[in-house]
């Protein structure tokens, strides 16, 4: 909001802090904005809810209302008091107990009301609203304080955020009373660190000193905006969003100014300056208007310093780094990159699941042994590149550079001679194009790897990492996620939702275990390891398909239909659950879909009485609808299993419409049946047979979904 | 300002504050919080505040004296307070002024840096205090030492010595500074880096490194028996040190580093336990 120009809000509160985390400074100004809002509203301030406002700065969180109510705005409501017997003599006299009711209530209005259990008298509370005054210097600071921090620090005998260093609380002029921890609201307020503290007279003041004068900007966004603005033309590619969201987290007065750096560095590969000057620098790298990086920079200081000094500051740690950079680079080339390979028992991969050597070694393991099941991993240049894709973590660059993974194995391997490993030029910039995708998405708005290696290499790693994580028992929950697996995860997610055909995912699960048995020999129970494996998995999925940029938001019930199947022999494909439940969304409104679930519902209404199951038996179907549902059954559990990717890897298209069609055809016999045979009848053995027909076609609808859990408008009625 | 000019000013303007300027720990030690008057004095509730000046010897960042800004040895000014002073941020920014940094003109910020040493079973939270983009500074509000929450959290200030002397005398290598008057750093030091790093990088034997390791421990964990926790801690010391050059000579598998770091940090753990059951019953 721009404050000079609107009116000047009513209330103002600004807790100052020593620097808060710039890691979550933007969540957090988020998190308390909603919170306080809702706050505000459960308080009954609803204009103040309206018209509040959260900023966060690293030294200050900021809480400002445009327009507050005098008074709260709770209204007078009704309370069950005592019943008759206690509240009148029996000469219909007030007792004590109403006297003491009707004090509590602040009230003399009260009526009998007959209840279920007898009559009682309720009394027309009236609400005790208190003034903005005294509503915020008692209830402010434990709100404050009891707002759900993800972090807390201790210093003295205190808790918060970061230690409180002043606080100042305004009604307009007034001050506001107020104490948080130990520090007493008091009429001043901070500059710039280092720059002293100010009287602040009334929140006109306030703004005219720290937003006008001292040019400080309130809130993270507008701090933002004030960077992209002043990076200008330079950049004309679109500068970093996350370097700019760091700067602005780590200033109150955003200025931005140009250095340089030797010209000579400039021959280093570009990727290596960039992460200098933007990973570690926090810097913006200026490109020339080819696009070629420059030796100039930009960089973002706090506040109107002596321009020279600073800039020559971060010039001198610009250049002390890059110098560093430099001296890695060289001695990285000191030996052949390919000859690494030994080098990475040295690299810790996770605690408890071995070294990075180990890993490509399960790779490697995972790769062989699908190959027959998943013809993707055949290709020949695969065992090579798994057996390089790594070998980067050995290097200098890398321990210095660590955001340089993947780039700097892209870079040496693109700048290493032909070998034995690699004899085609094509092939090296396949593999080094694969070598830095391997780590990508890192994100969940990251892209996907563009090159099919890639692809490959990035599901692969991602796969042994998850695999692990169920070996050795750290199942991710959504409170902890120690290891970042839901990112990972995540990924490779979208990597197989773009794959089509049929993938053996719990084929890859077993030869994963495998693999870390063989490699690591590490020893663990596996039906746990897969049972939280597919938890996982499902939870994901459901997550992925109930709103996400890549899978859509699709409906809770048919999501649930598909996901529930627990106990089906096989498990889906990320991009057959995704379509199973587009076809679904686009045929739930047919007459025969609904027809479908009601006919799976009443089996298995009927189903849930005990029986032994077993194999039909054909001579013992007596009537002619039980034996033309049995044949009817016959031939489409025929017709399914060409469909479904059960037992036949040939299939290359998953059609879940087509299925649906299929089990159309169940509906009509099924119907017929409930029409004309009587299932539980005195004779065990024509009960029993009955009962496992139903069985056995409950099971055959349950391979595509659990067609229960589909919820119709207008209710169930079935 | 030369570099014990430096140091007699920090020292002096925190002697003012009311800490006790300390020599120097005489062990090898890789930080200035390893020094047994932090890792033993933020342990218990009594107020503390402690000055001095350790040098701190990193074998893996050895570079032979050819890096202008690395060195195996480098020194920090280490400052402990306990309970922190409500404008600790003040009082070190004023330090700063004393030793001749103009705040007003400098970009000086506290950057998010939460500190860990897996040795100490210590972890803080605080900022790494940058000038004009170099940090000079760590900042920390201990939370645990030895595996231990610590009741009352002390406040560390760890200057950087040489960086804050390299920006002063507005040099671009270490070796250029001037120490004192009438001596340059390099003259000093220099000799010293290049054969420790030839040592630590090449010529050390890691077979009787490891064996000194284990006798260390040994005699550490004998002290522990005995609930001598000082000498004790002081074998931790020399272990860390040990694994420290095992490191830099990269002769350390995975497992083992971890392993040892493991050894180290148990060693910490039982003395620093120890130490406020003692003083717990010294108390009673």
């Amino acid at each position: 909001m721009n404050r000079e120009s609107s009116t000047c809000p009513m209330l103002l509160i600004e807790i100052g802090t020593e620097e808060l985390p710039s890691s979550y400074m933007s969540l957090l100004e988020q998190k308390l904005q909603d919170r306080f809002q809702a706050w505000l509203l459960e308080e009954s301030w609803p204009k103040a809810s309206e018209t509040c406002l959260v900023h966060l700065t690293p030294r200050r969180i900021v809480f400002t209302i445009g327009t507050i109510e005098d008074k709260q705005q709770k209204k007078e409501e009704w309370l069950k008091g005592p019943p008759m017997k206690v509240a009148f003599t029996p000469d219909n006299q007030e007792t004590p107990a109403l006297k003491g009711f009707l004090n509590r209530c602040r009230t003399t209005t009260y009526e009998i009301r007959t209840l279920e259990n007898g009559q009682y008298v309720f009394g027309l509370a009236k609400p005790e609203n208190q003034t903005v005054i005294d509503f915020f210097q008692l209830q402010f600071p434990n709100f404050l304080l009891n707002f759900p921090y993800e972090k807390l620090m201790r210093w003295g005998q205190y808790r918060f955020i970061r230690p409180i260093k002043w606080v100042l609380a305004l009604y307009g002029s007034i001050l506001i009373p107020m104490k948080v921890l130990d520090t007493e609201a008091r009429l001043f307020s901070r500059l710039l660190q280092g720059q002293g503290e100010i009287p602040v007279a009334s929140i006109d003041d306030y703004f005219r000193s720290i937003t006008k004068q001292s040019k400080i900007v309130l809130s993270v966004q507008e701090r933002c905006v004030a960077i992209r603005k002043q990076l200008g033309s330079n950049h004309p590619a679109s500068p970093d969003d996350s370097v700019i969201m760091e700067n602005a987290c780590r200033t109150e007065v955003p200025v931005v100014e140009n250095a340089s750096f030797p010209e000579a560095f400039t021959r280093l590969p570009h990727e290596i300056i960039e992460t200098v000057l933007s990973s570690q620098m926090k810097c913006f790298p200026i490109y020339d208007t080819s696009g070629k990086l420059t030796n100039q920079f930009s960089f973002v200081m706090n506040g109107f310093r002596k321009t020279d000094l600073v800039k020559k500051g971060f010039e001198k740690v610009v250049t002390a780094r890059l110098s560093d950079a430099d001296y890695f680079y060289h001695q990285d080339q000191k030996v052949l990159f390919v000859s690494r390979e030994h080098l990475l028992s040295k690299v810790l991969f996770m605690e408890k699941l071995g070294t990075m050597e180990q890993k490509v070694k399960r790779i490697l393991y995972v790769t062989e042994h699908l190959g027959k099941r998943y013809n993707e991993l055949n290709d020949p240049l695969l065992p090579t590149l798994v057996r390089l894709y790594k070998l980067d973590l050995t290097t200098l660059l890398v321990q210095e550079l660590t955001a340089l993974q993947g780039t700097v194995g892209k870079i040496y391997i693109q700048e290493s001679d032909k070998t034995d490993l690699i004899s085609h030029d094509k092939d090296k910039g396949t593999i080094a194009e694969a070598i830095e995708q391997s780590y990508w998405p890192q994100s969940d708005e990251d892209s996907l790897p563009t090159t099919e290696m890639g692809k490959l290499i990035s599901l692969l790693d991602r796969w042994d990492t998850w695999i692990g994580i169920h070996c050795i028992g750290l199942n991710p929950s959504s409170s902890s996620d120690p290891f970042g697996i839901r990112r990972i995860v995540n990924g490779l997610l979208r990597i197989l939702e773009e794959r089509p055909g049929y993938i053996p995912l719990l084929e890859f699960v077993n030869t994963g275990m495998e693999a870390y048995r063989q490699i690591n020999g590490l020893e663990f129970d596996e039906t746990t390891v897969l049972t939280e494996w597919k938890a996982y998995y499902i939870q994901r999925m459901q997550s992925f398909l109930s709103g996400s940029v890549h899978f859509g938001k699709h409906r809770y019930d048919l999501i649930q239909a598909v996901l529930n199947r627990t106990d089906s022999r096989l498990v889906r494909s990320p991009r057959d659950i995704k379509q199973q439940v587009e076809a679904m969304e686009a045929h739930v409104t047919d007459p025969e879909f609904k027809a479908l679930c009601q006919s799976f519902v009443r089996i298995q209404k009927i189903l849930n009485t005990s029986f032994q199951s077993g194999s039909i038996n054909p001579d013992k179907l007596e009537l002619k609808a039980e034996q033309e549902l049995l044949s009817i059954g016959q031939s489409t559990e025929k017709e399914l299993k060409t469909l479904f990717h059960i037992d036949n890897s040939s299939i290359e298209c998953f059609d879940p419409k087509k299925i649906l069609s299929t089990l159309y055809q169940l509906n009509q016999p099924i119907q017929q049946f409930f029409d004309e045979v009587m299932v539980m009848v005195e004779d065990v053995a024509i009960r029993e047979n009955r009962l496992r027909l139903l069985s056995w076609l409950l099971s055959m609808m349950s391979d595509f979904a659990d067609f229960s859990t589909i919820v119709f408008d207008g209710g169930n009625e079935q | 300002m030369t570099l014990d000019c430096i140091i007699n000013t920090l020292t002096s303007f925190w002697r003012e504050q009311g800490c006790t300027v300390l020599p120097a720990y005489d062990m090898e030690v890789g930080a200035g919080t390893m020094s047994p008057y932090t890792f033993f004095q933020v342990l218990t509730e009594k107020p503390v505040s402690l000055c001095y000046v350790q040098p701190s010897r990193r074998p893996t960042d050895g570079r032979y004296g050819e890096n202008p800004n690395r060195v195996f040895k480098h020194h920090q000014l280490q400052v402990i307070i306990k309970p922190s002073p409500q404008e600790i941020q003040h009082l070190y920014l004023e330090s700063l002024q004393s030793i001749g940094i103009q705040i007003q003109d400098h970009d000086i910020r506290f950057i998010e840096d939460n500190w860990e040493s897996p040795a100490l079973g210590a972890w803080g939270v605080g900022w790494e205090v940058w000038l004009d983009g170099m940090e000079i500074t760590q900042f920390t509000y201990f939370q645990q030492c030895g595996g231990v929450d610590l009741s009352v959290p002390s406040v560390e200030i760890t200057y950087g010595l040489e960086r804050i002397a390299l920006y002063i005398q507005e040099k671009l290598s270490v070796y250029e500074l001037q120490f004192g008057a009438a001596t340059l750093y390099g003259e000093l030091r220099f000799q010293e880096e290049v054969q420790q790093s030839k040592y630590c990088h090449e010529l050390a034997s890691s077979q009787r490194l490891i064996q000194l390791f284990q006798l260390y421990f040994e005699e550490s964990e004998q002290c522990l028996q005995h609930h001598l926790v000082l000498p004790a801690y002081d074998y931790a010391l020399k272990c860390s040190h040990i694994f420290n050059i095992l490191d830099s000579l990269g002769s350390l598998s995975v497992t083992e580093r971890t392993r040892y770091l493991g050894k180290v940090r148990k060693l910490a753990n039982q003395a620093a336990k120890q130490y406020i059951q003692c003083q717990q019953e010294a108390v009673k």
